[in-house]
């Protein structure tokens, strides 16, 4: 029997994974496939039965919220074991948990009981517009699967400026200038654009490698801050905020929430609260890390604003 | 040394006798005990009747009682979903469904499944007092992540005081459950927290170090070692997980023993892992299992080193690959001859051993480690020897020492895979096991019968007489016949009476006697040219 094409399907939760499946599900050339569906994440909701007919696929759940990667090792080679065993299918569709590493689960495949007898044919990563730019340096999976990944969908983009678009993009491709990137909005992808994905065969660690793209740096901040050098900082390094939030004391009287997407500032003074920890986060990107922290702490050490 | 000594000194970095040996027994206790994960993760006296099997069967220096990371989260209102053969997993987050940080209590010690726990490590202790008692706490940051889901990782940014808020709330779980552990008589806290493998080490230091380091600092206050157990990715961080003061660090396959090692001890830190949990404990065999420990022992070292599984084990880990590894921990003779064999996979050329032992000698070849220096070879060798003589000059042995290329070669070929061993003819006969005298002398005679057998059925022959049926052909087949029936010969006899024939055998006149001898030169092979040439010459 021939090695089974398994498409895998990555991405952070909420990216529109499900969407993106189930949208897989309503193109004939996937309906009219055998099929087996692996399904591996938590709390989320289930896929649309309703668009396949009954009895032409089978579904898989891997334990639900196997946050840990041994349980999900042992589930994954069973699951795939009894999918070959008992389904035979044409093609097997895997959604992967956000924190996922593609290299561990294509790792998997080559263990003798599954080896020959399933190929990755397309390695798909979904990313959400909205929340990529947040949560990418925070959660190693989120790049990794980027890297790993075949083609990159770029969903919600409708939710979001073209400017933003554009960095996303940007951020994209520097961290895999391989993979076909193609915004999309409720996952609506055309199947020949799956079909035209050639799977890379890639080894080892891309993490380690890879150039520091995005970094995220949190600063706390005790007293008043000059509010005149906050904003000529953010107007210097305008190019190399992708997100900003937090909470400072410009002057005595109120401490003003602070907050930049999408390039825009938001401003709004709020009751003062003796126990509001002052400070903020910046999602920074296109400059070392060490150079935009030493901005900081001079904008932090300017002399204060002149006040009646 | 009893057991809980050897692990207590090695989590200390001090001198041990050998490397302790810790088999994380979590569900996979229940398969021991025919109990599914399930039923055996709620029960009491499933617990322990699945850990007094576990320490019959591994022979462990230290056991951990129970390993499921949701007991804290069921109690805190984390849904469960339970699983026949893995440990439950949490599929609803209380923070996202409405609930605060501030209405959430920190769990008691009668409380959920806890309760059971702190009853199974006194019981357990009190059976095997030279076993170290590991209590597993579920470490701050999983914690948080079974509350708040992965939305968490967004919080970080959007809003980090809450990532904090929630953080010091899981502290403070862990501290309170681990006081009730310690008091329960656990000799070591275990705080398992392998979701930190997911950041990096700017916010593992941001979000996680300072609330680690106040459940260690507690621990080791209260007089207990405490040990940071992660799996995953998390090479990034082992230098911050050290910055956190635990006593040791426990690690999975992911990460180079190696690597942690020499960050490890630099801090008087010790550090145990990795055997690898699912292509090599439990899909592998035995023999895989005895290279990987002997590959963790190599990186590990002896000082401050734990032999442990890089996580829970696998609800149906095979118990013989588990008990693979006591022979080698213990006993440094067995650790040397695995060494040794694995060396066999270098061995590049290997020798065409599918003709081996058709001579007319029966040989016994003894593969050995060296028998002058190891007793196991020597009485092995001595068993043949002494068996060898009654034979008469029909059975010749040979040993082959494993450490000289040229037989690592020759043993390679023959497929020999454990030492000592005895193989008859190159058929791998008797494996690690001094054969008794008789049986020896049983095994080489039945050698003996099978090839005087073969010897028979390749000897085989038929005589022809050729004769037109006058007085003289008459005579001669008659004599024939007698001299076949005074030597009780099976040889084929076969008159031949028609003329046109005669002429096929060469012959002219008659009465003839052709005999026709049979050899088998080859059987289910296709013999080159050059070897059918040698045997058409030799006709």
């Amino acid at each position: 029997m021939n090695s089974i094409p398994i498409i895998l399907i990555t991405g952070y939760l909420g990216a529109g994974k499900t969407t993106l499946m189930n949208h897989l599900l309503t193109l004939p050339e996937v309906f009219e496939k055998k099929l087996a569906l692996i399904i591996n994440e938590f709390g989320k909701l289930g896929i649309d039965g309703s668009l396949v007919k009954p009895g032409d696929y089978s579904k898989f759940e891997l334990n639900k919220g196997s946050l840990f990667c041994i349980c999900l090792k042992t589930d994954f080679i069973k699951t795939l074991e009894k999918v070959f065993n008992d389904i035979k299918p044409d093609l097997v569709i895997i959604e992967a948990t956000g924190i996922a590493e593609t290299s561990d689960l294509e790792d998997l495949l080559k263990v003798p009981v599954l080896e020959d007898k399933f190929h990755v044919s397309a390695n798909i990563c979904i990313i959400d517009s909205l929340n990529f730019v947040k949560v990418l340096p925070y959660l190693k999976a989120v790049k990794s699967q980027i890297q790993w990944a075949d083609a990159i969908i770029i969903n919600k983009t409708d939710l979001i400026p073209d400017t933003e678009l554009c960095n996303i993009q940007d951020l994209v491709k520097s961290m895999n200038d391989e993979a076909p990137q193609l915004p999309v909005t409720m996952g609506k992808i055309p199947f020949d654009f799956i079909s035209s994905i050639n799977h890379r065969q890639l080894s080892g660690s891309l993490i380690k490698s890879a150039p520091e793209s995005v970094f995220s740096l949190s600063f706390q901040t005790d007293g008043i801050i000059s509010r005149t050098a906050f904003m000529n900082f953010l107007k210097q390094n305008q190019k190399n905020i992708l997100r900003l939030k937090g909470y400072l004391r410009f002057d005595k009287k109120a401490i003003t929430f602070v907050e930049i997407v999408h390039e825009k500032l938001f401003e709004n003074r709020v009751e003062s609260q003796s126990n509001q920890n002052l400070g903020f986060t910046v999602i920074g990107w296109q400059v070392a890390k060490e150079q935009f922290q030493n901005h900081v702490q001079d904008m932090l050490l300017s002399p204060l604003d002149f006040r009646k | 040394m009893t057991g809980k000594e050897r692990v207590l000194k090695a989590m200390r970095c001090e001198k041990v006798d050998r490397v302790p040996w810790v088999p994380f027994v979590g569900c996979h206790g229940g398969s021991l005990i025919n109990a599914s994960a399930s039923d055996y993760l709620k029960s009491e006296d499933k617990i322990i009747a699945g850990l007094q099997q576990a320490i019959k069967l591994y022979k462990p220096d230290g056991i951990s009682v129970m390993f499921d990371l949701q007991i804290e989260a069921e109690i805190l209102g984390c849904e469960l979903m339970w699983a026949d053969d893995n440990p439950p997993a949490v599929c609803t987050h209380p923070l996202n469904e409405g609930k605060k940080i501030a209405d959430l209590k920190i769990p008691g010690p009668g409380d959920g499944r806890i309760k059971a726990v702190i009853n199974v490590i006194q019981k357990i202790k009190k059976s095997n007092p030279e076993v170290a008692i590991y209590g597993l706490i579920t470490g701050p940051f999983t914690l948080a992540l079974h509350l708040a889901g992965t939305e968490l990782f967004m919080k970080m940014f959007d809003d980090p005081g809450f990532v904090h808020d929630l953080m010091k709330f899981c502290r403070d779980v862990s501290m309170a459950i681990s006081d009730y552990y310690v008091e329960a008589g656990a000799d070591i806290i275990a705080v398992v927290d392998p979701m930190t493998s997911q950041i990096g080490p700017d916010d593992f230091r941001r979000f996680i170090s300072p609330y680690l380091t106040t459940v260690f600092q507690q621990i080791r206050e209260g007089g207990t070692l405490g040990s940071l157990f992660v799996c995953g990715h998390a090479q990034q961080n082992i230098e911050a997980m050290s910055e956190c003061k635990p006593d040791n660090i426990s690690v999975d396959e992911n990460i180079g023993l190696d690597f942690v090692r020499d960050i490890c001890l630099k801090k008087k830190i010790s550090f145990g892992g990795n055997l690898q949990l699912t292509t090599t404990l439990l899909l592998g065999t035995v023999e895989d299992v005895q290279q990987n420990v002997v590959h963790c022992l190599e990186a590990g070292g002896e000082r401050g080193f734990i032999l442990a599984p890089g996580c829970d084990l696998p609800y149906s880990t095979p118990v013989e690959n588990l008990q693979a590894v006591i022979p080698i921990i213990t006993d440094p003779y067995q650790l040397e001859i695995i060494k040794t064999m694995e060396m066999t996979k270098t061995a590049k050329e290997l020798l065409d051993m599918g003709e081996y032992g058709k001579m007319d000698k029966v040989i016994v070849d003894i593969v050995t480690l060296d028998s002058e220096s190891c007793a196991p070879c020597q009485y092995m060798v001595e068993s043949v020897k002494a068996v060898a003589p009654e034979f008469e000059g029909i059975v010749e042995w040979r040993e082959h020492k494993i450490k000289d290329p040229d037989s690592l070669t020759f043993v390679t070929s023959l497929m020999v895979r454990n030492i000592p061993t005895i193989c008859i003819d190159g058929q791998i006969t008797f494996v690690s096991k001094i054969p008794p005298r008789d049986e020896l002398i049983a095994v080489i005679q039945k050698r003996i019968n099978e090839k005087m057998k073969l010897r028979i059925r390749e000897n085989r022959g038929t005589i022809y007489i050729l004769g037109c049926g006058n007085e003289d052909c008459d005579a001669v087949k008659l004599n024939v016949t007698r001299a076949l029936k005074e030597l009780g010969s099976d040889v084929q006899l076969n008159y031949i009476a028609d003329e046109s024939k005669f002429i096929d055998f060469g012959i002219t006149l008659t009465p003839a006697i052709i005999i026709e001898k049979r050899t088998v030169k080859s059987m289910g092979t296709v013999p080159t040219v050059e070897v059918i040439k040698e045997w058409i010459k030799d006709m």
